[in-house]
C-alpha cells in the first residue's frame, strides 16, 4: 500500500489534476404514488387578494396608484403597483401595471407581461380580457380570438368576457361601460395637455388624425372638421388638447386634408416619413380608431395587410390594407415601420392612401422636424406588428369636434 | 507498552499527517448561474431596478434572451468549472413570441444559453405531460398527423422545419404519474467537478394542481417538496454525493422594513403577518445535507445567504448594510435560498466552495445581478456573436399575422416542375407578376420579364393539405415559393444580348455549365432546338406587347419578330426587360445581364406576387387559371 493509498484510506483524498466537470441525470425511485388526504389545493392566485380589505396597506398602495393614473403620473402609477405585486401574486396589480405601461406608450412591454399575467391568473377572466383586448388592437385577431374563446370557456358567464366578445364581433369595437371599469380598463386615462379644456360631453369623436412636425400640427380629414366651432386632438396615451384649424397648403387641402395647430404639444413625434413610397404588395400597417358615439379616449386599432398599387392621377395610392369600420385619417406604415401616408376614405369600400411622398414637404415645413428615414441596411427586414403599434400609439390622434 | 512499537507507529503516523497535509487538496470553487421564471420572455420585458429607490428613469432595460446568454457566457468564462440551472416556469404564461410557436423558442434560446437542469415550475404543465415531453425530447408539435404550421419553424434548431428538444434536464423529482407511479421526468442530475459530484435536485411546488388547467396534470401526482428532498438525500449520499443543492419552483416575498433590493432578504421572507412564507417552510422540513435552494415562483428577487445587503433609506439617506442571512433548516441552519426575479430580468451568481476531501459544498457567495442592456462590454459580446439575437429577430419578424392573409386565389395546382420546354405554371405566374410590377413607365417600362427558374421554390403554389380547388393563396404560401427577398431590377438590352441571354440558358454557351431554362412573361414566345450547338438553339423569338396591368391581359400591338430562323433581324433595337437583382449580377451563370443599360431598381419579388394576385385574382375576382388562353401558353417551345 502507497502512502497515498493510506492517506487516502483515511480520509484524505489527492489533489485532482486539471478543472473536470460531467453530467448525468437520475430519475426518482418508482414507488407507487401515495398521497395522504389527496392532492393539495392551492389557488392560482393568492387566495388574500379575493378579500383586499384584508391588506389595507396593498390596498390603499393600488388605489393610489389608480388614482395616479388618472391623473397622468404614470411613474408613481408603477411604484404603486409594482410595490402592491412585490406583496401579493395577484391579477389585479399585473394588470394595474400592465395598463401604466400601456399609458405610458409601452405596448411591447404591456403585452408580454399581459400574456404573463393571463397565463398565470386563470382564474382571473379579466386578465385574460385584456390580453385579447391587447392583442387585438395589434393586429393580432387570430390569436385574440382564440384567447377570448378560451377565457369564454373557463368563464362562460364572465360578463368582462362577454362584453368583449360582443365588441369583437361589432363592426366597430369600443370599450365602453364594464369595459372601462379597473383593474382591466380597455382604454386609456385621458389627461389634459397645457391649458384649454377638455372635451364636453356633447363634443364627436369624427375621425382619426396624423401628428407631423414637432407635435404641433396635425393632419386630419377635413371633412371630418368641416362646420366645426371646437376642436380636439388626444393621442393613443390619452393626451389631450384643443386645435384650432391652420393655415393648409392647396396641395393638400386639395387631397381633403387640413391642418390643425395644437394648443399643447403632445409630441416629441418619434418616427421619420418613408424614404420613397411603398411599392405594390409590399406589407404595411394601418392604424385607425373605431368609430364611437363617444369621443372617450381610447386605443387606437392596427390592421397589417399589403398595399395595393396607384388610384387614379391625383396621387393616391389604393391602400390595400383592409380597415373594417375603422375612422379615416390615420396613419399608415411601411414594413420598416416608416410613416409611409395618411389612409383616406376612398370611393365605396376603396379606402385610399395619400402618399407621404404629397405631405412631408409640408410636415418638414410646418415644424422642421420630420424628415424622411435612410434606407433601411436590410429591406427585407420587418418590423414586428407589436413595435409598430407602439410607435402609432403617439402619433395616431383621435379628432374630436365640437359642432 | 514498549517504546520502539509506539515510536515506529508515531512515526508512521507523523509521516503519514504530513503526507496528508502535503497532499491535502485545496478546495476550490464552482459557478453556478441560476434563474427562474423566465417565461419565454425573449424580449427584454423592459427596464427594472435592483432596488425600490431607483427612480423609474434610471432603471436600465433588462433582459432580452441574447442579454441573458452573453451574460451567462461572461459569468462561465471566470470559471471553468460552472454549471447553469434554473428553478422553473421557462414556459407557459409567455409572450406571443414563444406562445405561438408553443414555446420552442424559448427552449431553442435557453439551449443557446447553456442550460443545463431546471426544475419544472407550475406553468411547464399548463399543456399537459405530453408536451412536457415532446419540449424536453424534441419533435414537431403534430395536429391532426400533420405538424402545426406554427411548430419546429427551427430558427433555433437544427434546420428549418426541425425541433431539437430541450438540450437541458428538466427535473421533477416530486412528480409522478398516479397509473404507473413512476416519475415524469428525472428526479435529479448529477454534474461533477474536479471529481466531486454535486447534485441539482428538482422540484415544482406541491400545489402545482390547482393552479394549472385540470387537463395539463391529468394523471399526476404531484408530492410534499421536504419530503421528497429527504427521501433522496440518503441515496444521494450512498451514492457519494454530498453536495447538494435543491431547484425549487417555490418562493416567498421580502417584506418591509427594507428597500426591496435584490441582494436583499427584507423580513427573512417571512409573510406580512409575520408566518413562513411557502418556501420557509419547506427550507426549515429539509434534510441538513442540502446546501443551496435555487427557488422561483414568485418573480421577486431575493438573496437569503451570507450576502445579504440590508438597504434601508432615512431622511433620504440610504444606508446598505451586510446582514448574512439564510433560512433556518430542519437543524436550525440557515441556507442560502435565492431567486432572481422573472422574465429574464436578473442572474444569480454563485460561488461554490468545495472541500473534495469531504465532496461537500463549505461556503455559498450569491450575487444576484441585473441582465443589464447597457453595458457595453455586452453589448460588444452580442455583436461579435449574434447567433442568439438572430434567433430572436427571427420569431420576432414570424408573429406577424401576415402569413395566413389570402392574397389571391387560385383554380388548379401551380408547381415547380417544368415541363419538357422548361416551363413552369408558377414560373409563368412570377414572371408575369414582375412584368406588372415594372411595366408602367413610372416603375420600370419593361415590356417582359425573366425568372430564374432556381428561385421557383418547391412546391410551387399548391393548396396545403386537406384543402382543395379553387384555392386561396396566403402570403406563407407565397413566401414559401419566393423566400430569397430578392428585388426586381429593369434594364435596358438589344435585341441581339436578349438572344445571348436567351442562348446562355444552355450548357456550353459563353461558360454555361446547366441548363438553367428561364420563366418568361406574357406576350414573349420562343422556340430552342435540342440538337442544335451551344449558342445557336434559339431559332424564333416574338414580342408580342401585352398589357398585364389589366385582368385579364390585353395585347397592345402587333407581334415584334425578334429573332427569325436564328437570325436576329434587328440587332441593336433595345427593349426593357426585368430580371432579379440575382440574375442581374450574373447569377446562374447569365453574365450577359451584366451589360445591361440603364438599370432601374424596383419593388421585393415578393411584393411583385403579392400585388399580381391581389389585385386581380383575389375575391371576388375570379381565381387565376393557369390554363387561361389569355396566358398565351406555350411560351417556351422545345424542337428536336
Amino acid at each position: 500500500m502507497t502512502i497515498q493509498q493510506i492517506c487516502i484510506a483515511l480520509g484524505a483524498a489527492a489533489t485532482l489534476g486539471a478543472a473536470q466537470a460531467h453530467t448525468h441525470t437520475v430519475a426518482a425511485p418508482t414507488t407507487p404514488a401515495t398521497w395522504p388526504g389527496g392532492k393539495a389545493p392551492a389557488l392560482l392566485t393568492d387566495p388574500r387578494a379575493a378579500s383586499r380589505a384584508g391588506m389595507p396597506e396593498r390596498e390603499a398602495l393600488l388605489q393610489a396608484a389608480e388614482t395616479a393614473l388618472e391623473r397622468g403620473m404614470v411613474s408613481t402609477a408603477v411604484l404603486g403597483f409594482e410595490q402592491a405585486a412585490t406583496m401579493l401574486h395577484a391579477a389585479d396589480s399585473e394588470m394595474g401595471l400592465v395598463r401604466a405601461w400601456m399609458q405610458a406608450g409601452e405596448y411591447r412591454r404591456a403585452l408580454a407581461f399581459c400574456a404573463h399575467a393571463a397565463g398565470a391568473h386563470l382564474d382571473s377572466p379579466s386578465a385574460s380580457a385584456l390580453y385579447a383586448w391587447l392583442l387585438r388592437i395589434g393586429g393580432q385577431d387570430t390569436v385574440a380570438s382564440r384567447v377570448l374563446a378560451q377565457t369564454a370557456e373557463r368563464a362562460p358567464r364572465d360578463p368582462v368576457v362577454a362584453a368583449v366578445r360582443r365588441a369583437f364581433d361589432s363592426a366597430s369595437p369600443t370599450a365602453s361601460s364594464e369595459l372601462l371599469a379597473t383593474p382591466h380598463r380597455m382604454a386609456p386615462q385621458g389627461t389634459q395637455r397645457g391649458a384649454g379644456q377638455m372635451p364636453p360631453d356633447d363634443a364627436q369623436l369624427v375621425s382619426s388624425g396624423v401628428l407631423l412636425g414637432v407635435g404641433d400640427v396635425a393632419l386630419v380629414p377635413s371633412a371630418s372638421v368641416a362646420n366645426g366651432l371646437r376642436f380636439w386632438v388626444r393621442d393613443g396615451l390619452g393626451r389631450t388638447t384643443e386645435a384650432h384649424v391652420d393655415t393648409t397648403p392647396d396641395a393638400i387641402q386639395a387631397v381633403g386634408l387640413t391642418a390643425l395647430r395644437l394648443l399643447s404639444r403632445l409630441g416629441p413625434v418619434n418616427i421619420s416619413s418613408a424614404p420613397k413610397d411603398p411599392f405594390a404588395g409590399s406589407p404595411g400597417f394601418a392604424i385607425a380608431y373605431a368609430a364611437s358615439a363617444a369621443a372617450t379616449p381610447a386605443w387606437p386599432w392596427l390592421s397589417q395587410g399589403f398595399f395595393g398599387g396607384f388610384d387614379g392621377a391625383a396621387g393616391l395610392r389604393k391602400l390595400g390594407i383592409t380597415l373594417p369600420a375603422a375612422l379615416a385619417g390615420g396613419p399608415v406604415f411601411d414594413s420598416h415601420g416608416q410613416l409611409a401616408g395618411i389612409a383616406l376614405q376612398g370611393a365605396a369600400t376603396q379606402t385610399s392612401m395619400l402618399p407621404a411622398s404629397m405631405f412631408s414637404a409640408f410636415a418638414k415645413d410646418s415644424a422642421g422636424a420630420m424628415s424622411p428615414a435612410a434606407e433601411p441596411d436590410n429591406p427585407v427586414a420587418r418590423m414586428a406588428p407589436s413595435e409598430a403599434y407602439e410607435r402609432a400609439l403617439t402619433i395616431a390622434l383621435q379628432v374630436i369636434v365640437l359642432r | 507498552m514498549k517504546l520502539r512499537p509506539f515510536i515506529t507507529a508515531l512515526a508512521a503516523t507523523a509521516l503519514c499527517l504530513s503526507t496528508a497535509l502535503a497532499a491535502t487538496p485545496a478546495p476550490f470553487v464552482v459557478k453556478l448561474i441560476g434563474f427562474n421564471d423566465f417565461h419565454g420572455n425573449l424580449q427584454s420585458p423592459g427596464t427594472f431596478g435592483s432596488n425600490t429607490t431607483i427612480p423609474s428613469a434610471q432603471r436600465p432595460a433588462v433582459g432580452g434572451a441574447e442579454y441573458m446568454a452573453a451574460y451567462i457566457a461572461r459569468l462561465k468564462s471566470q470559471n471553468p468549472l460552472n454549471v447553469v440551472v434554473g428553478a422553473g416556469d421557462f414556459i407557459g404564461a409567455s409572450p406571443l413570441i414563444s406562445a405561438l410557436f408553443f414555446d420552442e423558442p424559448a427552449v431553442e434560446t435557453l439551449n443557446r444559453m447553456g442550460m443545463e437542469f431546471s426544475s419544472v415550475g407550475n406553468h411547464e404543465f399548463d399543456k399537459g405531460s405530453a408536451e412536457l415531453r415532446r419540449l424536453q425530447n424534441g419533435g414537431c408539435k403534430m395536429v391532426g398527423g400533420l405538424p402545426d404550421p406554427n411548430s419546429c419553424k427551427g430558427l433555433g434548431s437544427a434546420a428549418p422545419g426541425t425541433f431539437d428538444g430541450a438540450k437541458f434536464k428538466w427535473l421533477s423529482a416530486n412528480v409522478f404519474e398516479t397509473a404507473t407511479g413512476r416519475p415524469v421526468l428525472p428526479a435529479y442530475g448529477v454534474k461533477t467537478f474536479n471529481g466531486v459530484k454535486v447534485a441539482f435536485i428538482g422540484m415544482t411546488l406541491k400545489g402545482t394542481p390547482g393552479i394549472v388547467t385540470p387537463t395539463g396534470v391529468a394523471g399526476l401526482d404531484f408530492r410534499d417538496e421536504a419530503d421528497t428532498v429527504n427521501a433522496l438525500v440518503p441515496r444521494l449520499r450512498a451514492l457519494g454525493i454530498e453536495s447538494i443543492v435543491v431547484l425549487v419552483h417555490q418562493g416567498g416575498f421580502q417584506t418591509s422594513p427594507n428597500l426591496g433590493d435584490i441582494n436583499g432578504c427584507d423580513g427573512n421572507l417571512k409573510n406580512t403577518d409575520g408566518s413562513d412564507s411557502d418556501i420557509g417552510k419547506i427550507v426549515a422540513r429539509l434534510d441538513n445535507a442540502v446546501d443551496l435552494v435555487i427557488s422561483g415562483h414568485t418573480h421577486s428577487a431575493y438573496n437569503c445567504s451570507a450576502s445579504t445587503v440590508d438597504l434601508r433609506s432615512a431622511s433620504g439617506v440610504i444606508t446598505r448594510t451586510p446582514r448574512p442571512t439564510g433560512l433556518p433548516n430542519l437543524n436550525g441552519r440557515l441556507v442560502p435560498v435565492t431567486s432572481a426575479s422573472a422574465f429574464g430580468r436578473a442572474l444569480t451568481d454563485v460561488d461554490l466552495t468545495i472541500d473534495p476531501t469531504t465532496r461537500n459544498i463549505t461556503s455559498v457567495a450569491v450575487t444576484n445581478r441585473l441582465v443589464d442592456r447597457t453595458d457595453t462590454e455586452i453589448n460588444n459580446a452580442i455583436a461579435s456573436d449574434p447567433s442568439v439575437k438572430r434567433i430572436v429577430d427571427g420569431y420576432s419578424a414570424l408573429v406577424s399575422p401576415l402569413a395566413n392573409q389570402v392574397i389571391g386565389a387560385i383554380t388548379s395546382a401551380l408547381s415547380n416542375s417544368a415541363d419538357i420546354a422548361g416551363q413552369m405554371p408558377a414560373g409563368n405566374l412570377i414572371a408575369d407578376a414582375q412584368l406588372q410590377a415594372t411595366q408602367p413607365p413610372l416603375v420600370g417600362g419593361a415590356v417582359a420579364a425573366f425568372m430564374n427558374s432556381g428561385g421557383v421554390r418547391s412546391p410551387g403554389l399548391v393548396a396545403s393539405a386537406g384543402s382543395s380547388y379553387p384555392y386561396n393563396v396566403t402570403f406563407g404560401n407565397a413566401f414559401t415559393v419566393q423566400p430569397f427577398g430578392n428585388s426586381l431590377v429593369t434594364m435596358t438590352l438589344t435585341a441581339q444580348q436578349l438572344k445571348n441571354m436567351l442562348e446562355q440558358q444552355f450548357v456550353g454557351c459563353m461558360g454555361q455549365t446547366t441548363q438553367r431554362i428561364l420563366q418568361v412573361s406574357n406576350g414573349f414566345s420562343y422556340k430552342w432546338s435540342a440538337s442544335a450547338p451551344a449558342c445557336s438553339k434559339v431559332t424564333d423569338l416574338t414580342l408580342t406587347p401585352t398589357d398585364v396591368t389589366v385582368v385579364p391581359p390585353v395585347t397592345t400591338a402587333a407581334p415584334d419578330v425578334i429573332v427569325s430562323a436564328g437570325v436576329v433581324l434587328n440587332p441593336t433595337k433595345t427593349y426593357r426587360v426585368t430580371v432579379n437583382n440575382f440574375m442581374a449580377t450574373g447569377g446562374d451563370g447569365f453574365t450577359v445581364l451584366l451589360g445591361g443599360a440603364n438599370v432601374r431598381g424596383g419593388a421585393q419579388d415578393i411584393d411583385a406576387l403579392v400585388a399580381y394576385l391581389s389585385s386581380g385574382y383575389k375575391a371576388p375576382d375570379a381565381p387565376y387559371n393557369p390554363l387561361d388562353a389569355v396566358l398565351h401558353l406555350p411560351r417556351v417551345v422545345r424542337l428536336p
